[in-house]
């Protein structure tokens, strides 16, 4: 059998271009409500759907102190009843109508997401407006709600990705909020009471905390006057600030004992702000040290070894530290040759940098990976508030391929130097391992 | 790869108003479907095997599962790892999975690659290198993610054993990653001969979803494609069913390492493709009704007014199976309470609704919100994708998901009864996750 295809990636001519090739910052339009609301518009009638997701700054790093888990906790309360309609209710008016809306809470903010055919959009407003403002938080939902977190807490005790998570961050951002469990634990979700969830909810849902990113189908004007049905009426309050934090306890290796076949593992170091002339030169080195299946460490540890399923590294960019976190998992009588070879292949990038093959080849799959997160409305809403929270301008996607695509040897050499540093890691690991 | 292999989501529902599927067949037997969405200039290429772990020859379970992995090993004319730098450098993603009556391999990228990928699913189809060493170390990586997902994973392993317990002589009861003394024995003679068993044009199901023109995309098809040689029909397969059941079976998992406890209850039920008219309906309505989402009568009733549960949810595995399919009820139950008291408990309110019904407003509720999220499924070709692969693999046709909506439209109160009594308790499989005092 004889296949007479390029492998080398040539565009195919019978596949046309994309006719509505236009970068996506050129369809965002920036909005702003006649009372002063932003937000960002992707407008597309192709589905009936239409996806809205916000956020308010601070997130979990408002959590009052020793009350880990209080933002959260919020977040879980906003569906269970708002003004005069209990839970059931509430619930019952979003299901009739197949409205979606959910919360979640991320490392600085508390994000939720409007999900709606185009013809119930009127009514799904008027029901966010109103979980926003006037959130019931009744006593006997905070006990159900408090219970469901507790029931979740004790389920990560025995998961050893969740454990290794936690011991990680509160080692690493010991004395920070990033070091709280943001699903609090059982010390902490007894004692948050009513007062607690109000005072945060007065605090953080507030128009100077809010990002807003809107995609489907609505034009700028209905979307105009819905905003300020939905948030004019907020509180301007103040905006959230996160301190700064670098990662600690390099060096150190944390072992947490579960009695358990295979011992899973998190190590990191700290990384490049977002404002850090290296961060796109760093963001090409991650990717060559861990990023995909193709990275040095997948290489290394999984395909030649066997010794792992999972492998990969992230920059971690929260608006109080970055940080570098590798993740892997393998039997407890190999975890000293794994980290051996990590630390090796650390090493090795510090000091020899990349090789030019190897970064051409991860330039050109983060910039043409770039395009392949905007394939649903979620998606793109998903990404246009991000960019917000994180303080990028709308055309940040495309200028940083462009900043990508100019990294040199050098850059990334600099770059790795600066990430791997001294070679000193933070390790946690959750399970029974043989030596360290 | 990392190979989802096991808890794939259960695919979302179909459409709303007609989705513009085109479907053709080239001459070596190989089945396409095209799926476009114009929006974004990308698009995903899957292949689908029809066969999964359920076809795992007796004593070697996690076949499928291991061939999958090896499917990375490269051919000659693409040595190990050379198409996922090609692919890599042109900002593609791939995967692959492996289900009980399926196997799937998928590429993301810009949609001018889309040749670029055909050209090498159509090499490793049947070119597949297999050495001895490479066998060796990927089987010491399918261990590591045995591991993960069930030794050091209590929930997994009682998974294991209520699957089993409920299927034993179906070979879907079997976990699609293989038990672990069977993966441990798994050769490369064994690898081969399942590859060249399966791995054909006609056993073949090639899905395109984004944006690409279905003409472009039956030319390319049947050029790159086409090429293979027809290999004749695989072998019809034949597989054991279960006996019935009048027992119900319980089983108990007591581990130190259990945080909280857990219950799995377990029903077998038929599949859509095996169901009779309406009754594959009338399950996913029940699932939704039951157990799906905060409106549903088991939040309403076992997590609100009698607070012994923190959740408890239903589902339906309706497009993952060809043969015998599952009904899971699984919970957390309150602090206090058992995994024994929650299983009473649901049943006791089963028990309960085959005399009173269900309220006419929750069942059009239901109904409404079912037909809304395959609308929003629609928003994503990922979703679309592995929806018509994962069904056409499990026996239905593209009219079976036309006709969807409007099937699940005609669900009523009968149904929902005859549907409620497949979850009888002597029929069913309850997993209790407990933990043990000492420690």
């Amino acid at each position: 059998m004889t296949i007479h295809m390029t492998s080398s990636g040539k565009p195919h001519p019978s596949v046309r271009p994309n006719p509505s090739g236009k970068p996506l910052a050129a369809r965002v339009q920036c909005l702003r409500s006649p009372g002063g609301i932003e937000a960002w518009l992707l407008e597309d009638h192709t589905l009936p759907i239409l996806s809205m997701q916000f956020g308010f700054r601070g997130g979990p790093t408002l959590d009052p102190c020793g009350r880990a888990g209080t933002v959260r906790m919020l977040a879980n309360l906003l569906t269970e009843g708002a003004g005069s309609m209990d839970g059931g209710t509430f619930r019952r008016a979003l299901g009739d109508r197949a409205i979606q809306m959910s919360f979640s809470v991320w490392s600085d903010s508390l994000r939720g997401e409007l999900k709606t055919l185009a013809r119930e959009t009127e009514a799904a407003f008027d029901l966010l407006c109103l979980a926003l403002r006037d959130p019931r938080l009744a006593a006997d939902d905070i006990v159900r709600v408090r219970s469901a977190m507790e029931a979740e807490v004790r389920a990560g005790l025995s998961r050893p990705d969740q454990v290794v998570n936690q011991t990680f961050a509160t080692r690493g951002f010991a004395g920070h909020p990033y070091g709280q469990p943001t699903s609090g634990d059982l010390d902490s979700l007894p004692r948050i009471e009513q007062a607690d969830l109000a005072a945060v909810q007065t605090r953080m849902l507030n128009r100077n905390n809010l990002r807003v990113a809107v995609v489907g189908a609505i034009g700028p004007d209905d979307l105009c006057l819905a905003l300020d049905r939905v948030f004019l009426e907020l509180p301007m309050g103040a905006p959230a600030q996160t301190p700064a934090i670098a990662l600690q306890g390099l060096g150190e290796r944390i072992v947490t004992r579960l009695d358990l076949p295979q011992s899973t593992i998190r190590f990191g170091r700290p990384g490049p702000s977002r404002k850090d002339p290296d961060f796109a030169a760093a963001t090409v080195v991650n990717q060559c040290l861990g990023g995909d299946m193709s990275s040095r460490l997948f290489r290394e540890v999984r395909k030649k070894r066997g010794l792992c399923y999972a492998m990969g590294t992230a920059l971690q960019v929260a608006d109080g530290a970055s940080t570098l976190v590798g993740r892997t998992a393998t039997r407890n009588d190999r975890v000293a040759e794994a980290l051996d070879v990590i630390e090796a292949e650390l090493v090795r990038l510090s000091r020899e940098g990349l090789e030019p093959d190897e970064m051409e080849r991860s330039k050109g799959y983060l910039i043409g990976s770039s395009k392949l997160r905007l394939d649903s409305s979620s998606a793109i809403s998903a990404l246009l508030l991000g960019l917000q929270l994180d303080g990028r301008p709308r055309d940040w996607l495309d200028t940083q391929n462009t900043r990508i695509a100019a990294v040199t040897s050098e850059d990334a050499g600099r770059a790795a130097a600066r990430l791997i540093g001294d070679g000193r890691l933070l390790v946690a690991i959750a399970g029974d391992p043989a030596v360290p | 790869m990392p190979p989802k292999s096991s808890h794939l989501p259960p695919p979302p529902a179909a459409a709303h108003t007609a989705i513009a599927v085109s479907a053709f067949g080239i001459e070596n037997g190989m089945q396409v479907v095209v799926i476009p969405d114009r929006r974004s200039p990308i698009v995903t290429h899957m292949i689908w095997y029809r066969n999964g772990s359920t076809d795992d020859p007796p004593g070697k379970s996690g076949l499928a599962h291991f061939l999958e992995h090896l499917m990375f090993k490269g051919t000659e004319r693409y040595p190990a790892g050379v198409f996922s730098e090609i692919l890599a450098s042109l900002g593609g993603k791939e995967n692959a999975f492996t289900g009980w009556d399926f196997t799937a391999y998928h590429q993301r990228i810009p949609n001018e690659y889309l040749a670029t990928c055909m050209a090498y699913e159509a090499d490793r189809m049947r070119n597949l290198v297999f050495e001895d060493a490479v066998v060796a170390t990927e089987r010491g990586v399918v261990l590591e993610e045995r591991s993960m997902v069930a030794d050091a994973n209590p929930a997994g392993l009682l998974g294991e054993a209520v699957a089993i317990a409920a299927s034993p002589a179906h070979p879907s009861g079997r976990p699609i990653i293989g038990w672990r003394h069977e993966i441990a024995g798994l050769t490369r003679a064994d690898a081969l001969a399942y590859y060249r068993r399966f791995y054909t044009p006609e056993n073949a199901l090639l899905v395109v979803a984004g944006d690409a023109e279905p003409e472009a995309v039956r030319d390319l098809a049947a050029e790159i494609y086409g090429a293979i040689p027809a290999s004749g029909a695989p072998s019809a397969r034949w597989h054991p069913a279960n006996p019935p059941s009048r027992a119900h079976r319980q089983i108990t998992l007591v581990e130190t390492t259990v945080g909280d406890p857990q219950l799995t209850r377990l029903h077998q039920v038929p599949s859509p493709a095996d169901a009779a008219p309406g009754q594959a309906e009338a399950l996913e309505v029940l699932a939704f009704l039951l157990g799906g989402g905060s409106t549903s009568i088991f939040h309403t009733q076992l997590v609100v007014a009698q607070a012994c549960a923190t959740r408890v949810e239903a589902s339906y595995w309706s497009a993952l199976f060809r043969g015998p399919s599952r009904f899971y009820i699984q919970g957390s139950p309150a602090f206090g309470t058992t995994p024994e008291d929650l299983d009473r408990a649901i049943d006791a309110l089963l028990d309960a609704l085959r005399v009173s019904g269900f309220e006419a407003s929750a069942i059009t509720r239901a109904k409404t919100q079912l037909v809304a999220s395959a609308l929003y499924a629609r928003d994503s070709q990922v979703s679309l994708a592995n929806w018509y692969g994962m069904a056409l693999c499990c026996g239905l046709t593209l009219e079976d998901l036309a006709t969807w909506q409007a099937r699940i439209e005609t669900v009523d109160a009968d149904a929902l009864q005859q549907a409620l009594a497949l979850l009888e308790w002597r029929g069913g499989v309850s997993g209790h996750l407990v933990r043990s005092r000492a420690a």
